[in-house]
């Protein structure tokens, strides 16, 4: 699904074969992926893939054994990488505060380390735009995780990145916070923010990125659009029909006889799969057989089950994960 | 900017304040039950106008040395402040300073402050207090301060820890100076030792300096290289969390 673009010259983010190691653990193995400009990327794997750390090789904060972890073009040690840090925002993991200031002296600090000034109108619409203009003034050890987290939020965006890394960021967050995250990561492309995700939660990376990398124990699984990864998954699907319950049994027997498989499932509805050209096959062999469908519609694979599928994780190692 | 940042954390955090704010005030009170004792011995305002700051300004130093350092650690802090400033060269020469320098400051304000209220308190008893012996009481205690503070500082880096650069700094100071001061041929050469040299090269104690002042702040510098070497060397080359 990879359309042509010279990754290591336009990428935002490129990681060349990169691969890290505690001791004898191989949390990162040659690596290989590209961030490309304007898009929101999801960085998926379950729990221990070597998430946390990708982003940590990229920052310059943790050091890769092999291969280049490249930001805007820049590795950790080039002359260059300083000022490509200052391109970007980053929240990994848990949102680092200094606990015992508030939280807007959590902003001035940064502010000041990326040469901004402490009066500078950003600072206070940052604090707007993530909800904390009224608790600026508290110290950040009576925060709530959620409120922890949308600080971290603002910090990472302070600077107007031009590239923002997010780890988990809608850790801790109420629903309504999460729905405002999820908005907020979606709005940052227009802006000219391109953006590296990575999350638990499938079906946040669903909704809000256009591209996912799915890692697994620090290998590259798949590289490629959401559309593009569940139109793969979704390519043997069927459709799923819903009829009267009184004619269930006589909707599978007549679409058995078209040669065509049709299971029941859990939530009362019917999965056909085989050789189906169009819904309207559906819909005329049924009603040859006088049953009259309330519902008909294309099976829809969603994230979860492509990744399951392709990482071999069971369900319940995916926090989440119901897309 | 990593300066302007680290200054900005003395202004937002509050344990600088916190640490400078306890001083003043036991240095307060000691002069105010000085004024409420009123004794009419010179030397008993002279001593008090030092001694008692000069202990705040050690513990004050190790604190403070250590906190600088520490708080980046204890808070998981450091991924940000290496995000902004990817040179960790620069981070530990933006810290150091602010170490050397806020120490220095501070150090010899709150001996100023002390020697001052001190006067005061003698004037109320008709005493005058030995301004020259007070200052040079001074010097030396923010020279020392300062170097107690970076000892502090390289312990803390050494053990990635606030907790850890304190107790390590205290155990240094009260224990492994003596223990290495049990083997004759390096006595004159420890940390303690080389502060005593300190003190006797400024005239403000009995004893003869082994050293002259130069020398002597080499030797205690040189024991604070050798505790920072390897936290810098890790500092330099580890991962963070």
């Amino acid at each position: 699904m990879e359309d042509s673009f010279d990754a290591p010259m336009t990428a935002l983010v490129h990681f060349d074969n990169v691969s890290k190691r505690y001791g004898s653990r191989t949390v990162i193995d040659s690596l290989s992926f590209s961030v490309r400009p304007g898009s929101v990327t999801g960085l998926l794997g379950p729990n221990g893939a070597g998430k946390s750390t990708a982003m940590r090789l990229l920052l310059g904060i943790a050091h890769a054994n092999a291969g280049r972890a490249a930001l805007f073009g820049q590795s950790a040690g080039d002359r260059g990488f300083r000022d490509a840090l200052h391109r970007c925002g980053a929240l990994i993991e848990e949102p680092s505060l200094y606990a015992n200031a508030s939280g807007r002296a959590n902003l001035e600090i940064q502010a000041a380390a990326l040469g901004i000034k402490r009066r500078d109108p950003r600072l206070d619409r940052m604090l707007e735009l993530v909800g904390l203009s009224g608790r600026a003034g508290d110290k950040t050890k009576k925060y709530s995780l959620g409120m922890r987290q949308r600080l971290g939020l603002a910090i990472a965006l302070l600077n107007d990145p031009e590239l923002v890394i997010l780890d988990e960021p809608t850790n801790g967050l109420d629903p309504a916070g999460v729905v405002e995250i999820r908005e907020l990561i979606k709005s940052l492309p227009a802006s000219g923010t391109t953006v590296l995700v990575s999350s638990h939660l499938l079906s946040e990376v669903q909704k809000t990125a256009d591209h996912v990398v799915i890692i697994d124990r620090g290998r590259l699984v798949r590289d490629d659009t959401v559309d593009g990864l569940l139109a793969t998954a979704g390519s043997n699907g069927g459709f799923v029909l819903r009829v009267n319950d009184s004619h269930r049994a006589a909707a599978v027997s007549a679409l058995a006889a078209k040669g065509l498989t049709a299971d029941f499932s859990a939530d009362g509805s019917i999965l056909v799969t085989g050789e189906i050209t169009a819904g309207s096959q559906i819909s005329q062999t049924l009603a040859e057989a006088g049953v009259y469908l309330d519902e008909l519609s294309p099976q829809s694979a969603d994230l979860e089950a492509v990744f399951l599928g392709m990482t071999g994780t069971s369900s319940g190692d995916v926090p989440g994960g119901a897309a | 900017m990593t300066l302007v940042a680290e200054l900005t954390k003395l202004r937002a955090l509050p344990t600088p304040r916190v640490i400078a704010a306890v001083c003043f005030g036991l240095t307060l009170l000691v002069g105010l039950i000085l004024l409420g004792v009123q004794p009419s011995d010179a030397t008993v305002y002279r001593d008090i106008a030092t001694g008692p700051a000069s202990i705040f300004v050690f513990i004050a130093s190790i604190v403070f040395g250590a906190w600088v350092f520490g708080v980046e650690f204890g808070q998981g802090t450091l991924r940000r402040v290496l995000t902004a400033e990817p040179r960790r060269g620069v981070v530990l020469a933006a810290k150091a300073l602010v170490v050397v320098c806020g120490v220095a400051v501070f150090a010899a304000a709150l001996m100023a402050f002390s020697i001052g209220l001190i006067a005061l308190v003698a004037s109320a008893s008709a005493v005058e207090l030995d301004i020259g012996y007070s200052f040079k009481a001074l010097a030396a205690m923010t020279i020392e301060g300062t170097l107690f503070a970076l000892l502090a500082s390289a312990f803390t880096l050494l053990f990635r820890s606030y907790a850890g650069g304190m107790i390590a700094s205290l155990a240094m100071v009260f224990v492994g100076d003596g223990l290495i001061g049990l083997w004759s041929a390096v006595r004159d050469y420890t940390f303690g030792a080389s502060i005593d040299s300190i003190d006797a090269a400024f005239d403000v104690t009995d004893a003869d300096p082994t050293f002259a002042l130069i020398p002597s702040i080499l030797i205690a510098l040189a024991w604070v290289a050798a505790a920072a070497v390897p936290g810098v060397v890790r500092f330099l080359r580890g991962d963070f969390k």
